[in-house]
């Protein structure tokens, strides 16, 4: 397998499989918009990504180098499961901050399962929580006026659970 | 129906006793005079009311007393059976049959034809209460119109969605952000010290469809909503509240501005709260009892002369139009449970679709798959090959969409019931008789474990 050379913004080279590589759709279209691909000593410029995350990013994609393609079939997503894999729940074991970071590399590598997961990660920190559990898990500060906050809530009434 | 004629012919016995005593009014034609039945319906009452107490004045016309030919004596004995009958009534009701019957044996012993005295008496007493009902739903309306007026006043901010948007290019507080960070910056964190305003709109609107899922779970888009002015104007997103709208309606979503003579909405959000349709956050329960009588012939130390019987009917409504139905003696707390796996559903749930059209929703439901795949394995051996063939039966069931008192579309109203069965390409259907006690209302109830995971994101 070729490999070919990553940089990060902070001007680390990881050289990589060109197939793991090649899971990020911004790489792939580089490679193959500037004929990189044939080129051994090519260096790919990745100047969103810190050394940091594209280390995490590269991991993720190499675990999940050989999953199978997502269909759009009906049949097949009934079967699928839908929870975090194990593995992916451990990835995932970082600080805020971090998962961010992540989210936005994966928004701009365009890597579609890393960016969904992620994203499915900050949705579950936000089911099911009432607004202070959200303001707590986030450090939000509660910009509302007392009156503003009441038709807030008054508005939002309907789904209230009774 | 019924009742209506029960109370016209016992306003007619105090009628005869009063026209007599008072008034000269003509008796031949008492219907058309509706002031003078209802003056002598008042009277009734007084008289009545008094009857209870058992203070009978002796003053009565004859007439009356012919009705009551148990005689004054026995109004003891007769109140007595009634509280007796009462008991048992509240007994039967709370599913203690044998207590109840207890009770029961004991008031006819004191009064035999007691249940028809009962009857009546509460024929009347739902007259009396409904008159007062009416009279004090009708005061509290009013003060209810009086208090939501006087609320209105007190937060005058109309249009909260393009205020806070006005608010939010604030520079001094928000820096172009839309929420305020309330982490303290002066303590040190490890790594990355990025907040989630540090997203773009489009990332995190992508997370508020996860958010919302494909279970449509709006609740926890208001919950997300009430938290600041920047998140208030996401989750007022009206893409989303779009999209939500066309997986419950489908085809049948419409438009905002009516143009089918439909209702009118002010925004997506406003046709998803209003308009009618099935709640998902949940499932529907009705719970049916019903007495069996014991079988005797059975050497058996659990016979009893009668047995009551319970069980439930649970529909779940799933937002891509799938419906999931059960029956079973299971209780709500581990029913709602068997109907939480909506993939692999266990071989008693039936599934089906379900559409919605106006304030009706139709449901088509078929027997699981695992079901007839069982079925197609015992015809391999048949001797006659091809005879299940295409054989087929459908539940179709229409429920009528209604309002609880506390919540929006809580209810579901038998409205029809067919099973289409399909044998050898002739297609059979028989309706089932909605009688009130098989098939009551389905009440709506919510279960949280339905929506603890996203599944898939809204699109």
């Amino acid at each position: 397998m070729p490999n070919i050379k990553l940089q990060s913004s902070d001007e680390e080279i990881f050289d990589t499989d060109i197939q793991i590589a090649k899971c990020s759709g911004t790489i792939r279209t580089m490679l193959e918009d500037c004929g990189m691909e044939d080129d051994e000593n090519a260096i790919v410029p990745l100047p969103n990504v810190n050394s940091t995350i594209l280390r995490k990013v590269l991991t993720w994609a190499n675990y999940h180098k050989d999953d199978p393609q997502p269909t759009e079939d009906d049949e097949s997503k009934e079967k699928r499961t839908d929870d975090i894999t194990s593995w992916d729940a451990d990835f995932l074991k970082v600080d805020q901050g971090t998962l961010f970071e992540l989210i936005l590399a994966a928004n701009y590598l365009d890597i579609k399962g890393l960016l969904e997961l992620t994203c499915k990660t900050v949705a579950n920190m936000i089911k099911g929580k009432t607004p202070e559990d959200i303001r707590k898990t986030f450090n939000i500060k509660k910009d509302f006026t007392p009156a503003e906050e009441e038709q807030v809530r008054k508005e939002n009434e309907w789904c209230e659970e009774k | 129906m019924q009742r209506k004629t029960t109370l016209k012919s016992m306003d007619i016995s105090p009628l005869l006793d009063n026209s007599m005593s008072d008034s000269g009014l003509d008796m031949a034609d008492p219907d058309t005079s509706s002031d003078y039945q209802s003056r002598a319906l008042d009277e009734f009452r007084v008289n009545w009311q008094r009857e209870l107490q058992g203070q009978h004045e002796a003053s009565r016309k004859p007439a009356e007393a012919e009705e009551q030919p148990a005689g004054f004596e026995d109004i003891d004995a007769e109140t007595k059976a009634q509280s007796l009958y009462r008991t048992a009534v509240e007994l039967e009701q709370r599913g203690k049959v044998y207590d109840a019957l207890a009770y029961y044996r004991k008031a006819t012993q004191i009064v035999p034809d007691i249940e028809f005295k009962f009857y009546e008496q509460q024929n009347l007493k739902n007259d009396v209460n409904k008159t007062y009902h009416n009279l004090l739903s009708n005061f509290s309306k009013n003060l209810d119109l009086h208090e939501t007026e006087a609320k209105e006043d007190v937060v005058p901010i109309d249009g909260l969605y393009e205020k806070f948007q006005r608010d939010l290019c604030c520079e001094e507080i928000y820096g172009g952000k839309i929420l305020i960070n309330s982490r303290d910056t002066n303590v040190l964190t490890t790594g990355s010290n990025l907040h989630i305003s540090d997203l773009p709109a489009e990332i995190l609107l992508h997370i508020l469809r996860w958010v919302v899922s494909s279970q449509l779970d709006m609740r926890s888009l208001e919950q997300f909503s009430a938290v600041c002015k920047g998140f208030y104007v996401y989750g007022r997103d009206e893409e989303l509240w779009r999209l939500a709208c066309v997986k419950v309606w489908g085809n049948n979503v419409g438009s905002l501005d009516a143009k089918d003579g439909g209702a009118c909405y002010e925004t997506w959000r406003d046709m998803f709260i209003r308009r009618e349709r099935v709640l998902f956050n949940g499932c529907y329960i009705s719970k049916t009892t019903y007495l069996r009588m014991g079988e005797n012939s059975f050497q058996d130390q659990f016979y009893r002369p009668l047995q009551l019987v319970e069980y439930y009917r649970y529909i779940r409504f799933l937002p891509d139009g799938k419906v999931l139905m059960m029956t079973n003696a299971d209780e709500p707390a581990q029913g709602v449970n068997k109907l939480k796996q909506i993939y692999h559903t266990r071989p008693d749930v039936l599934r089906g679709r379900y559409r919605l059209f106006g304030s009706t929703v139709t449901l088509v439901l078929q027997k699981t798959q695992q079901a007839r795949a069982t079925a197609q394995r015992h015809r391999r051996g048949s001797l006659l090959p091809g005879e299940e063939e295409g054989n087929n039966t459908q539940y179709v069931i229409e429920l009528r969409i209604m309002n609880s008192p506390k919540r929006r579309f809580a209810q579901l109203v038998w409205s029809n019931y067919t099973l289409v069965q399909q044998r050898n390409k002739v297609e059979t259907s028989s309706e089932f008789e909605l009688t009130a006690a098989k098939y009551p209302p389905l009440w709506f109830s919510a279960v949280k474990s339905y929506h603890l995971d996203a599944d898939a994101p809204l699109t």
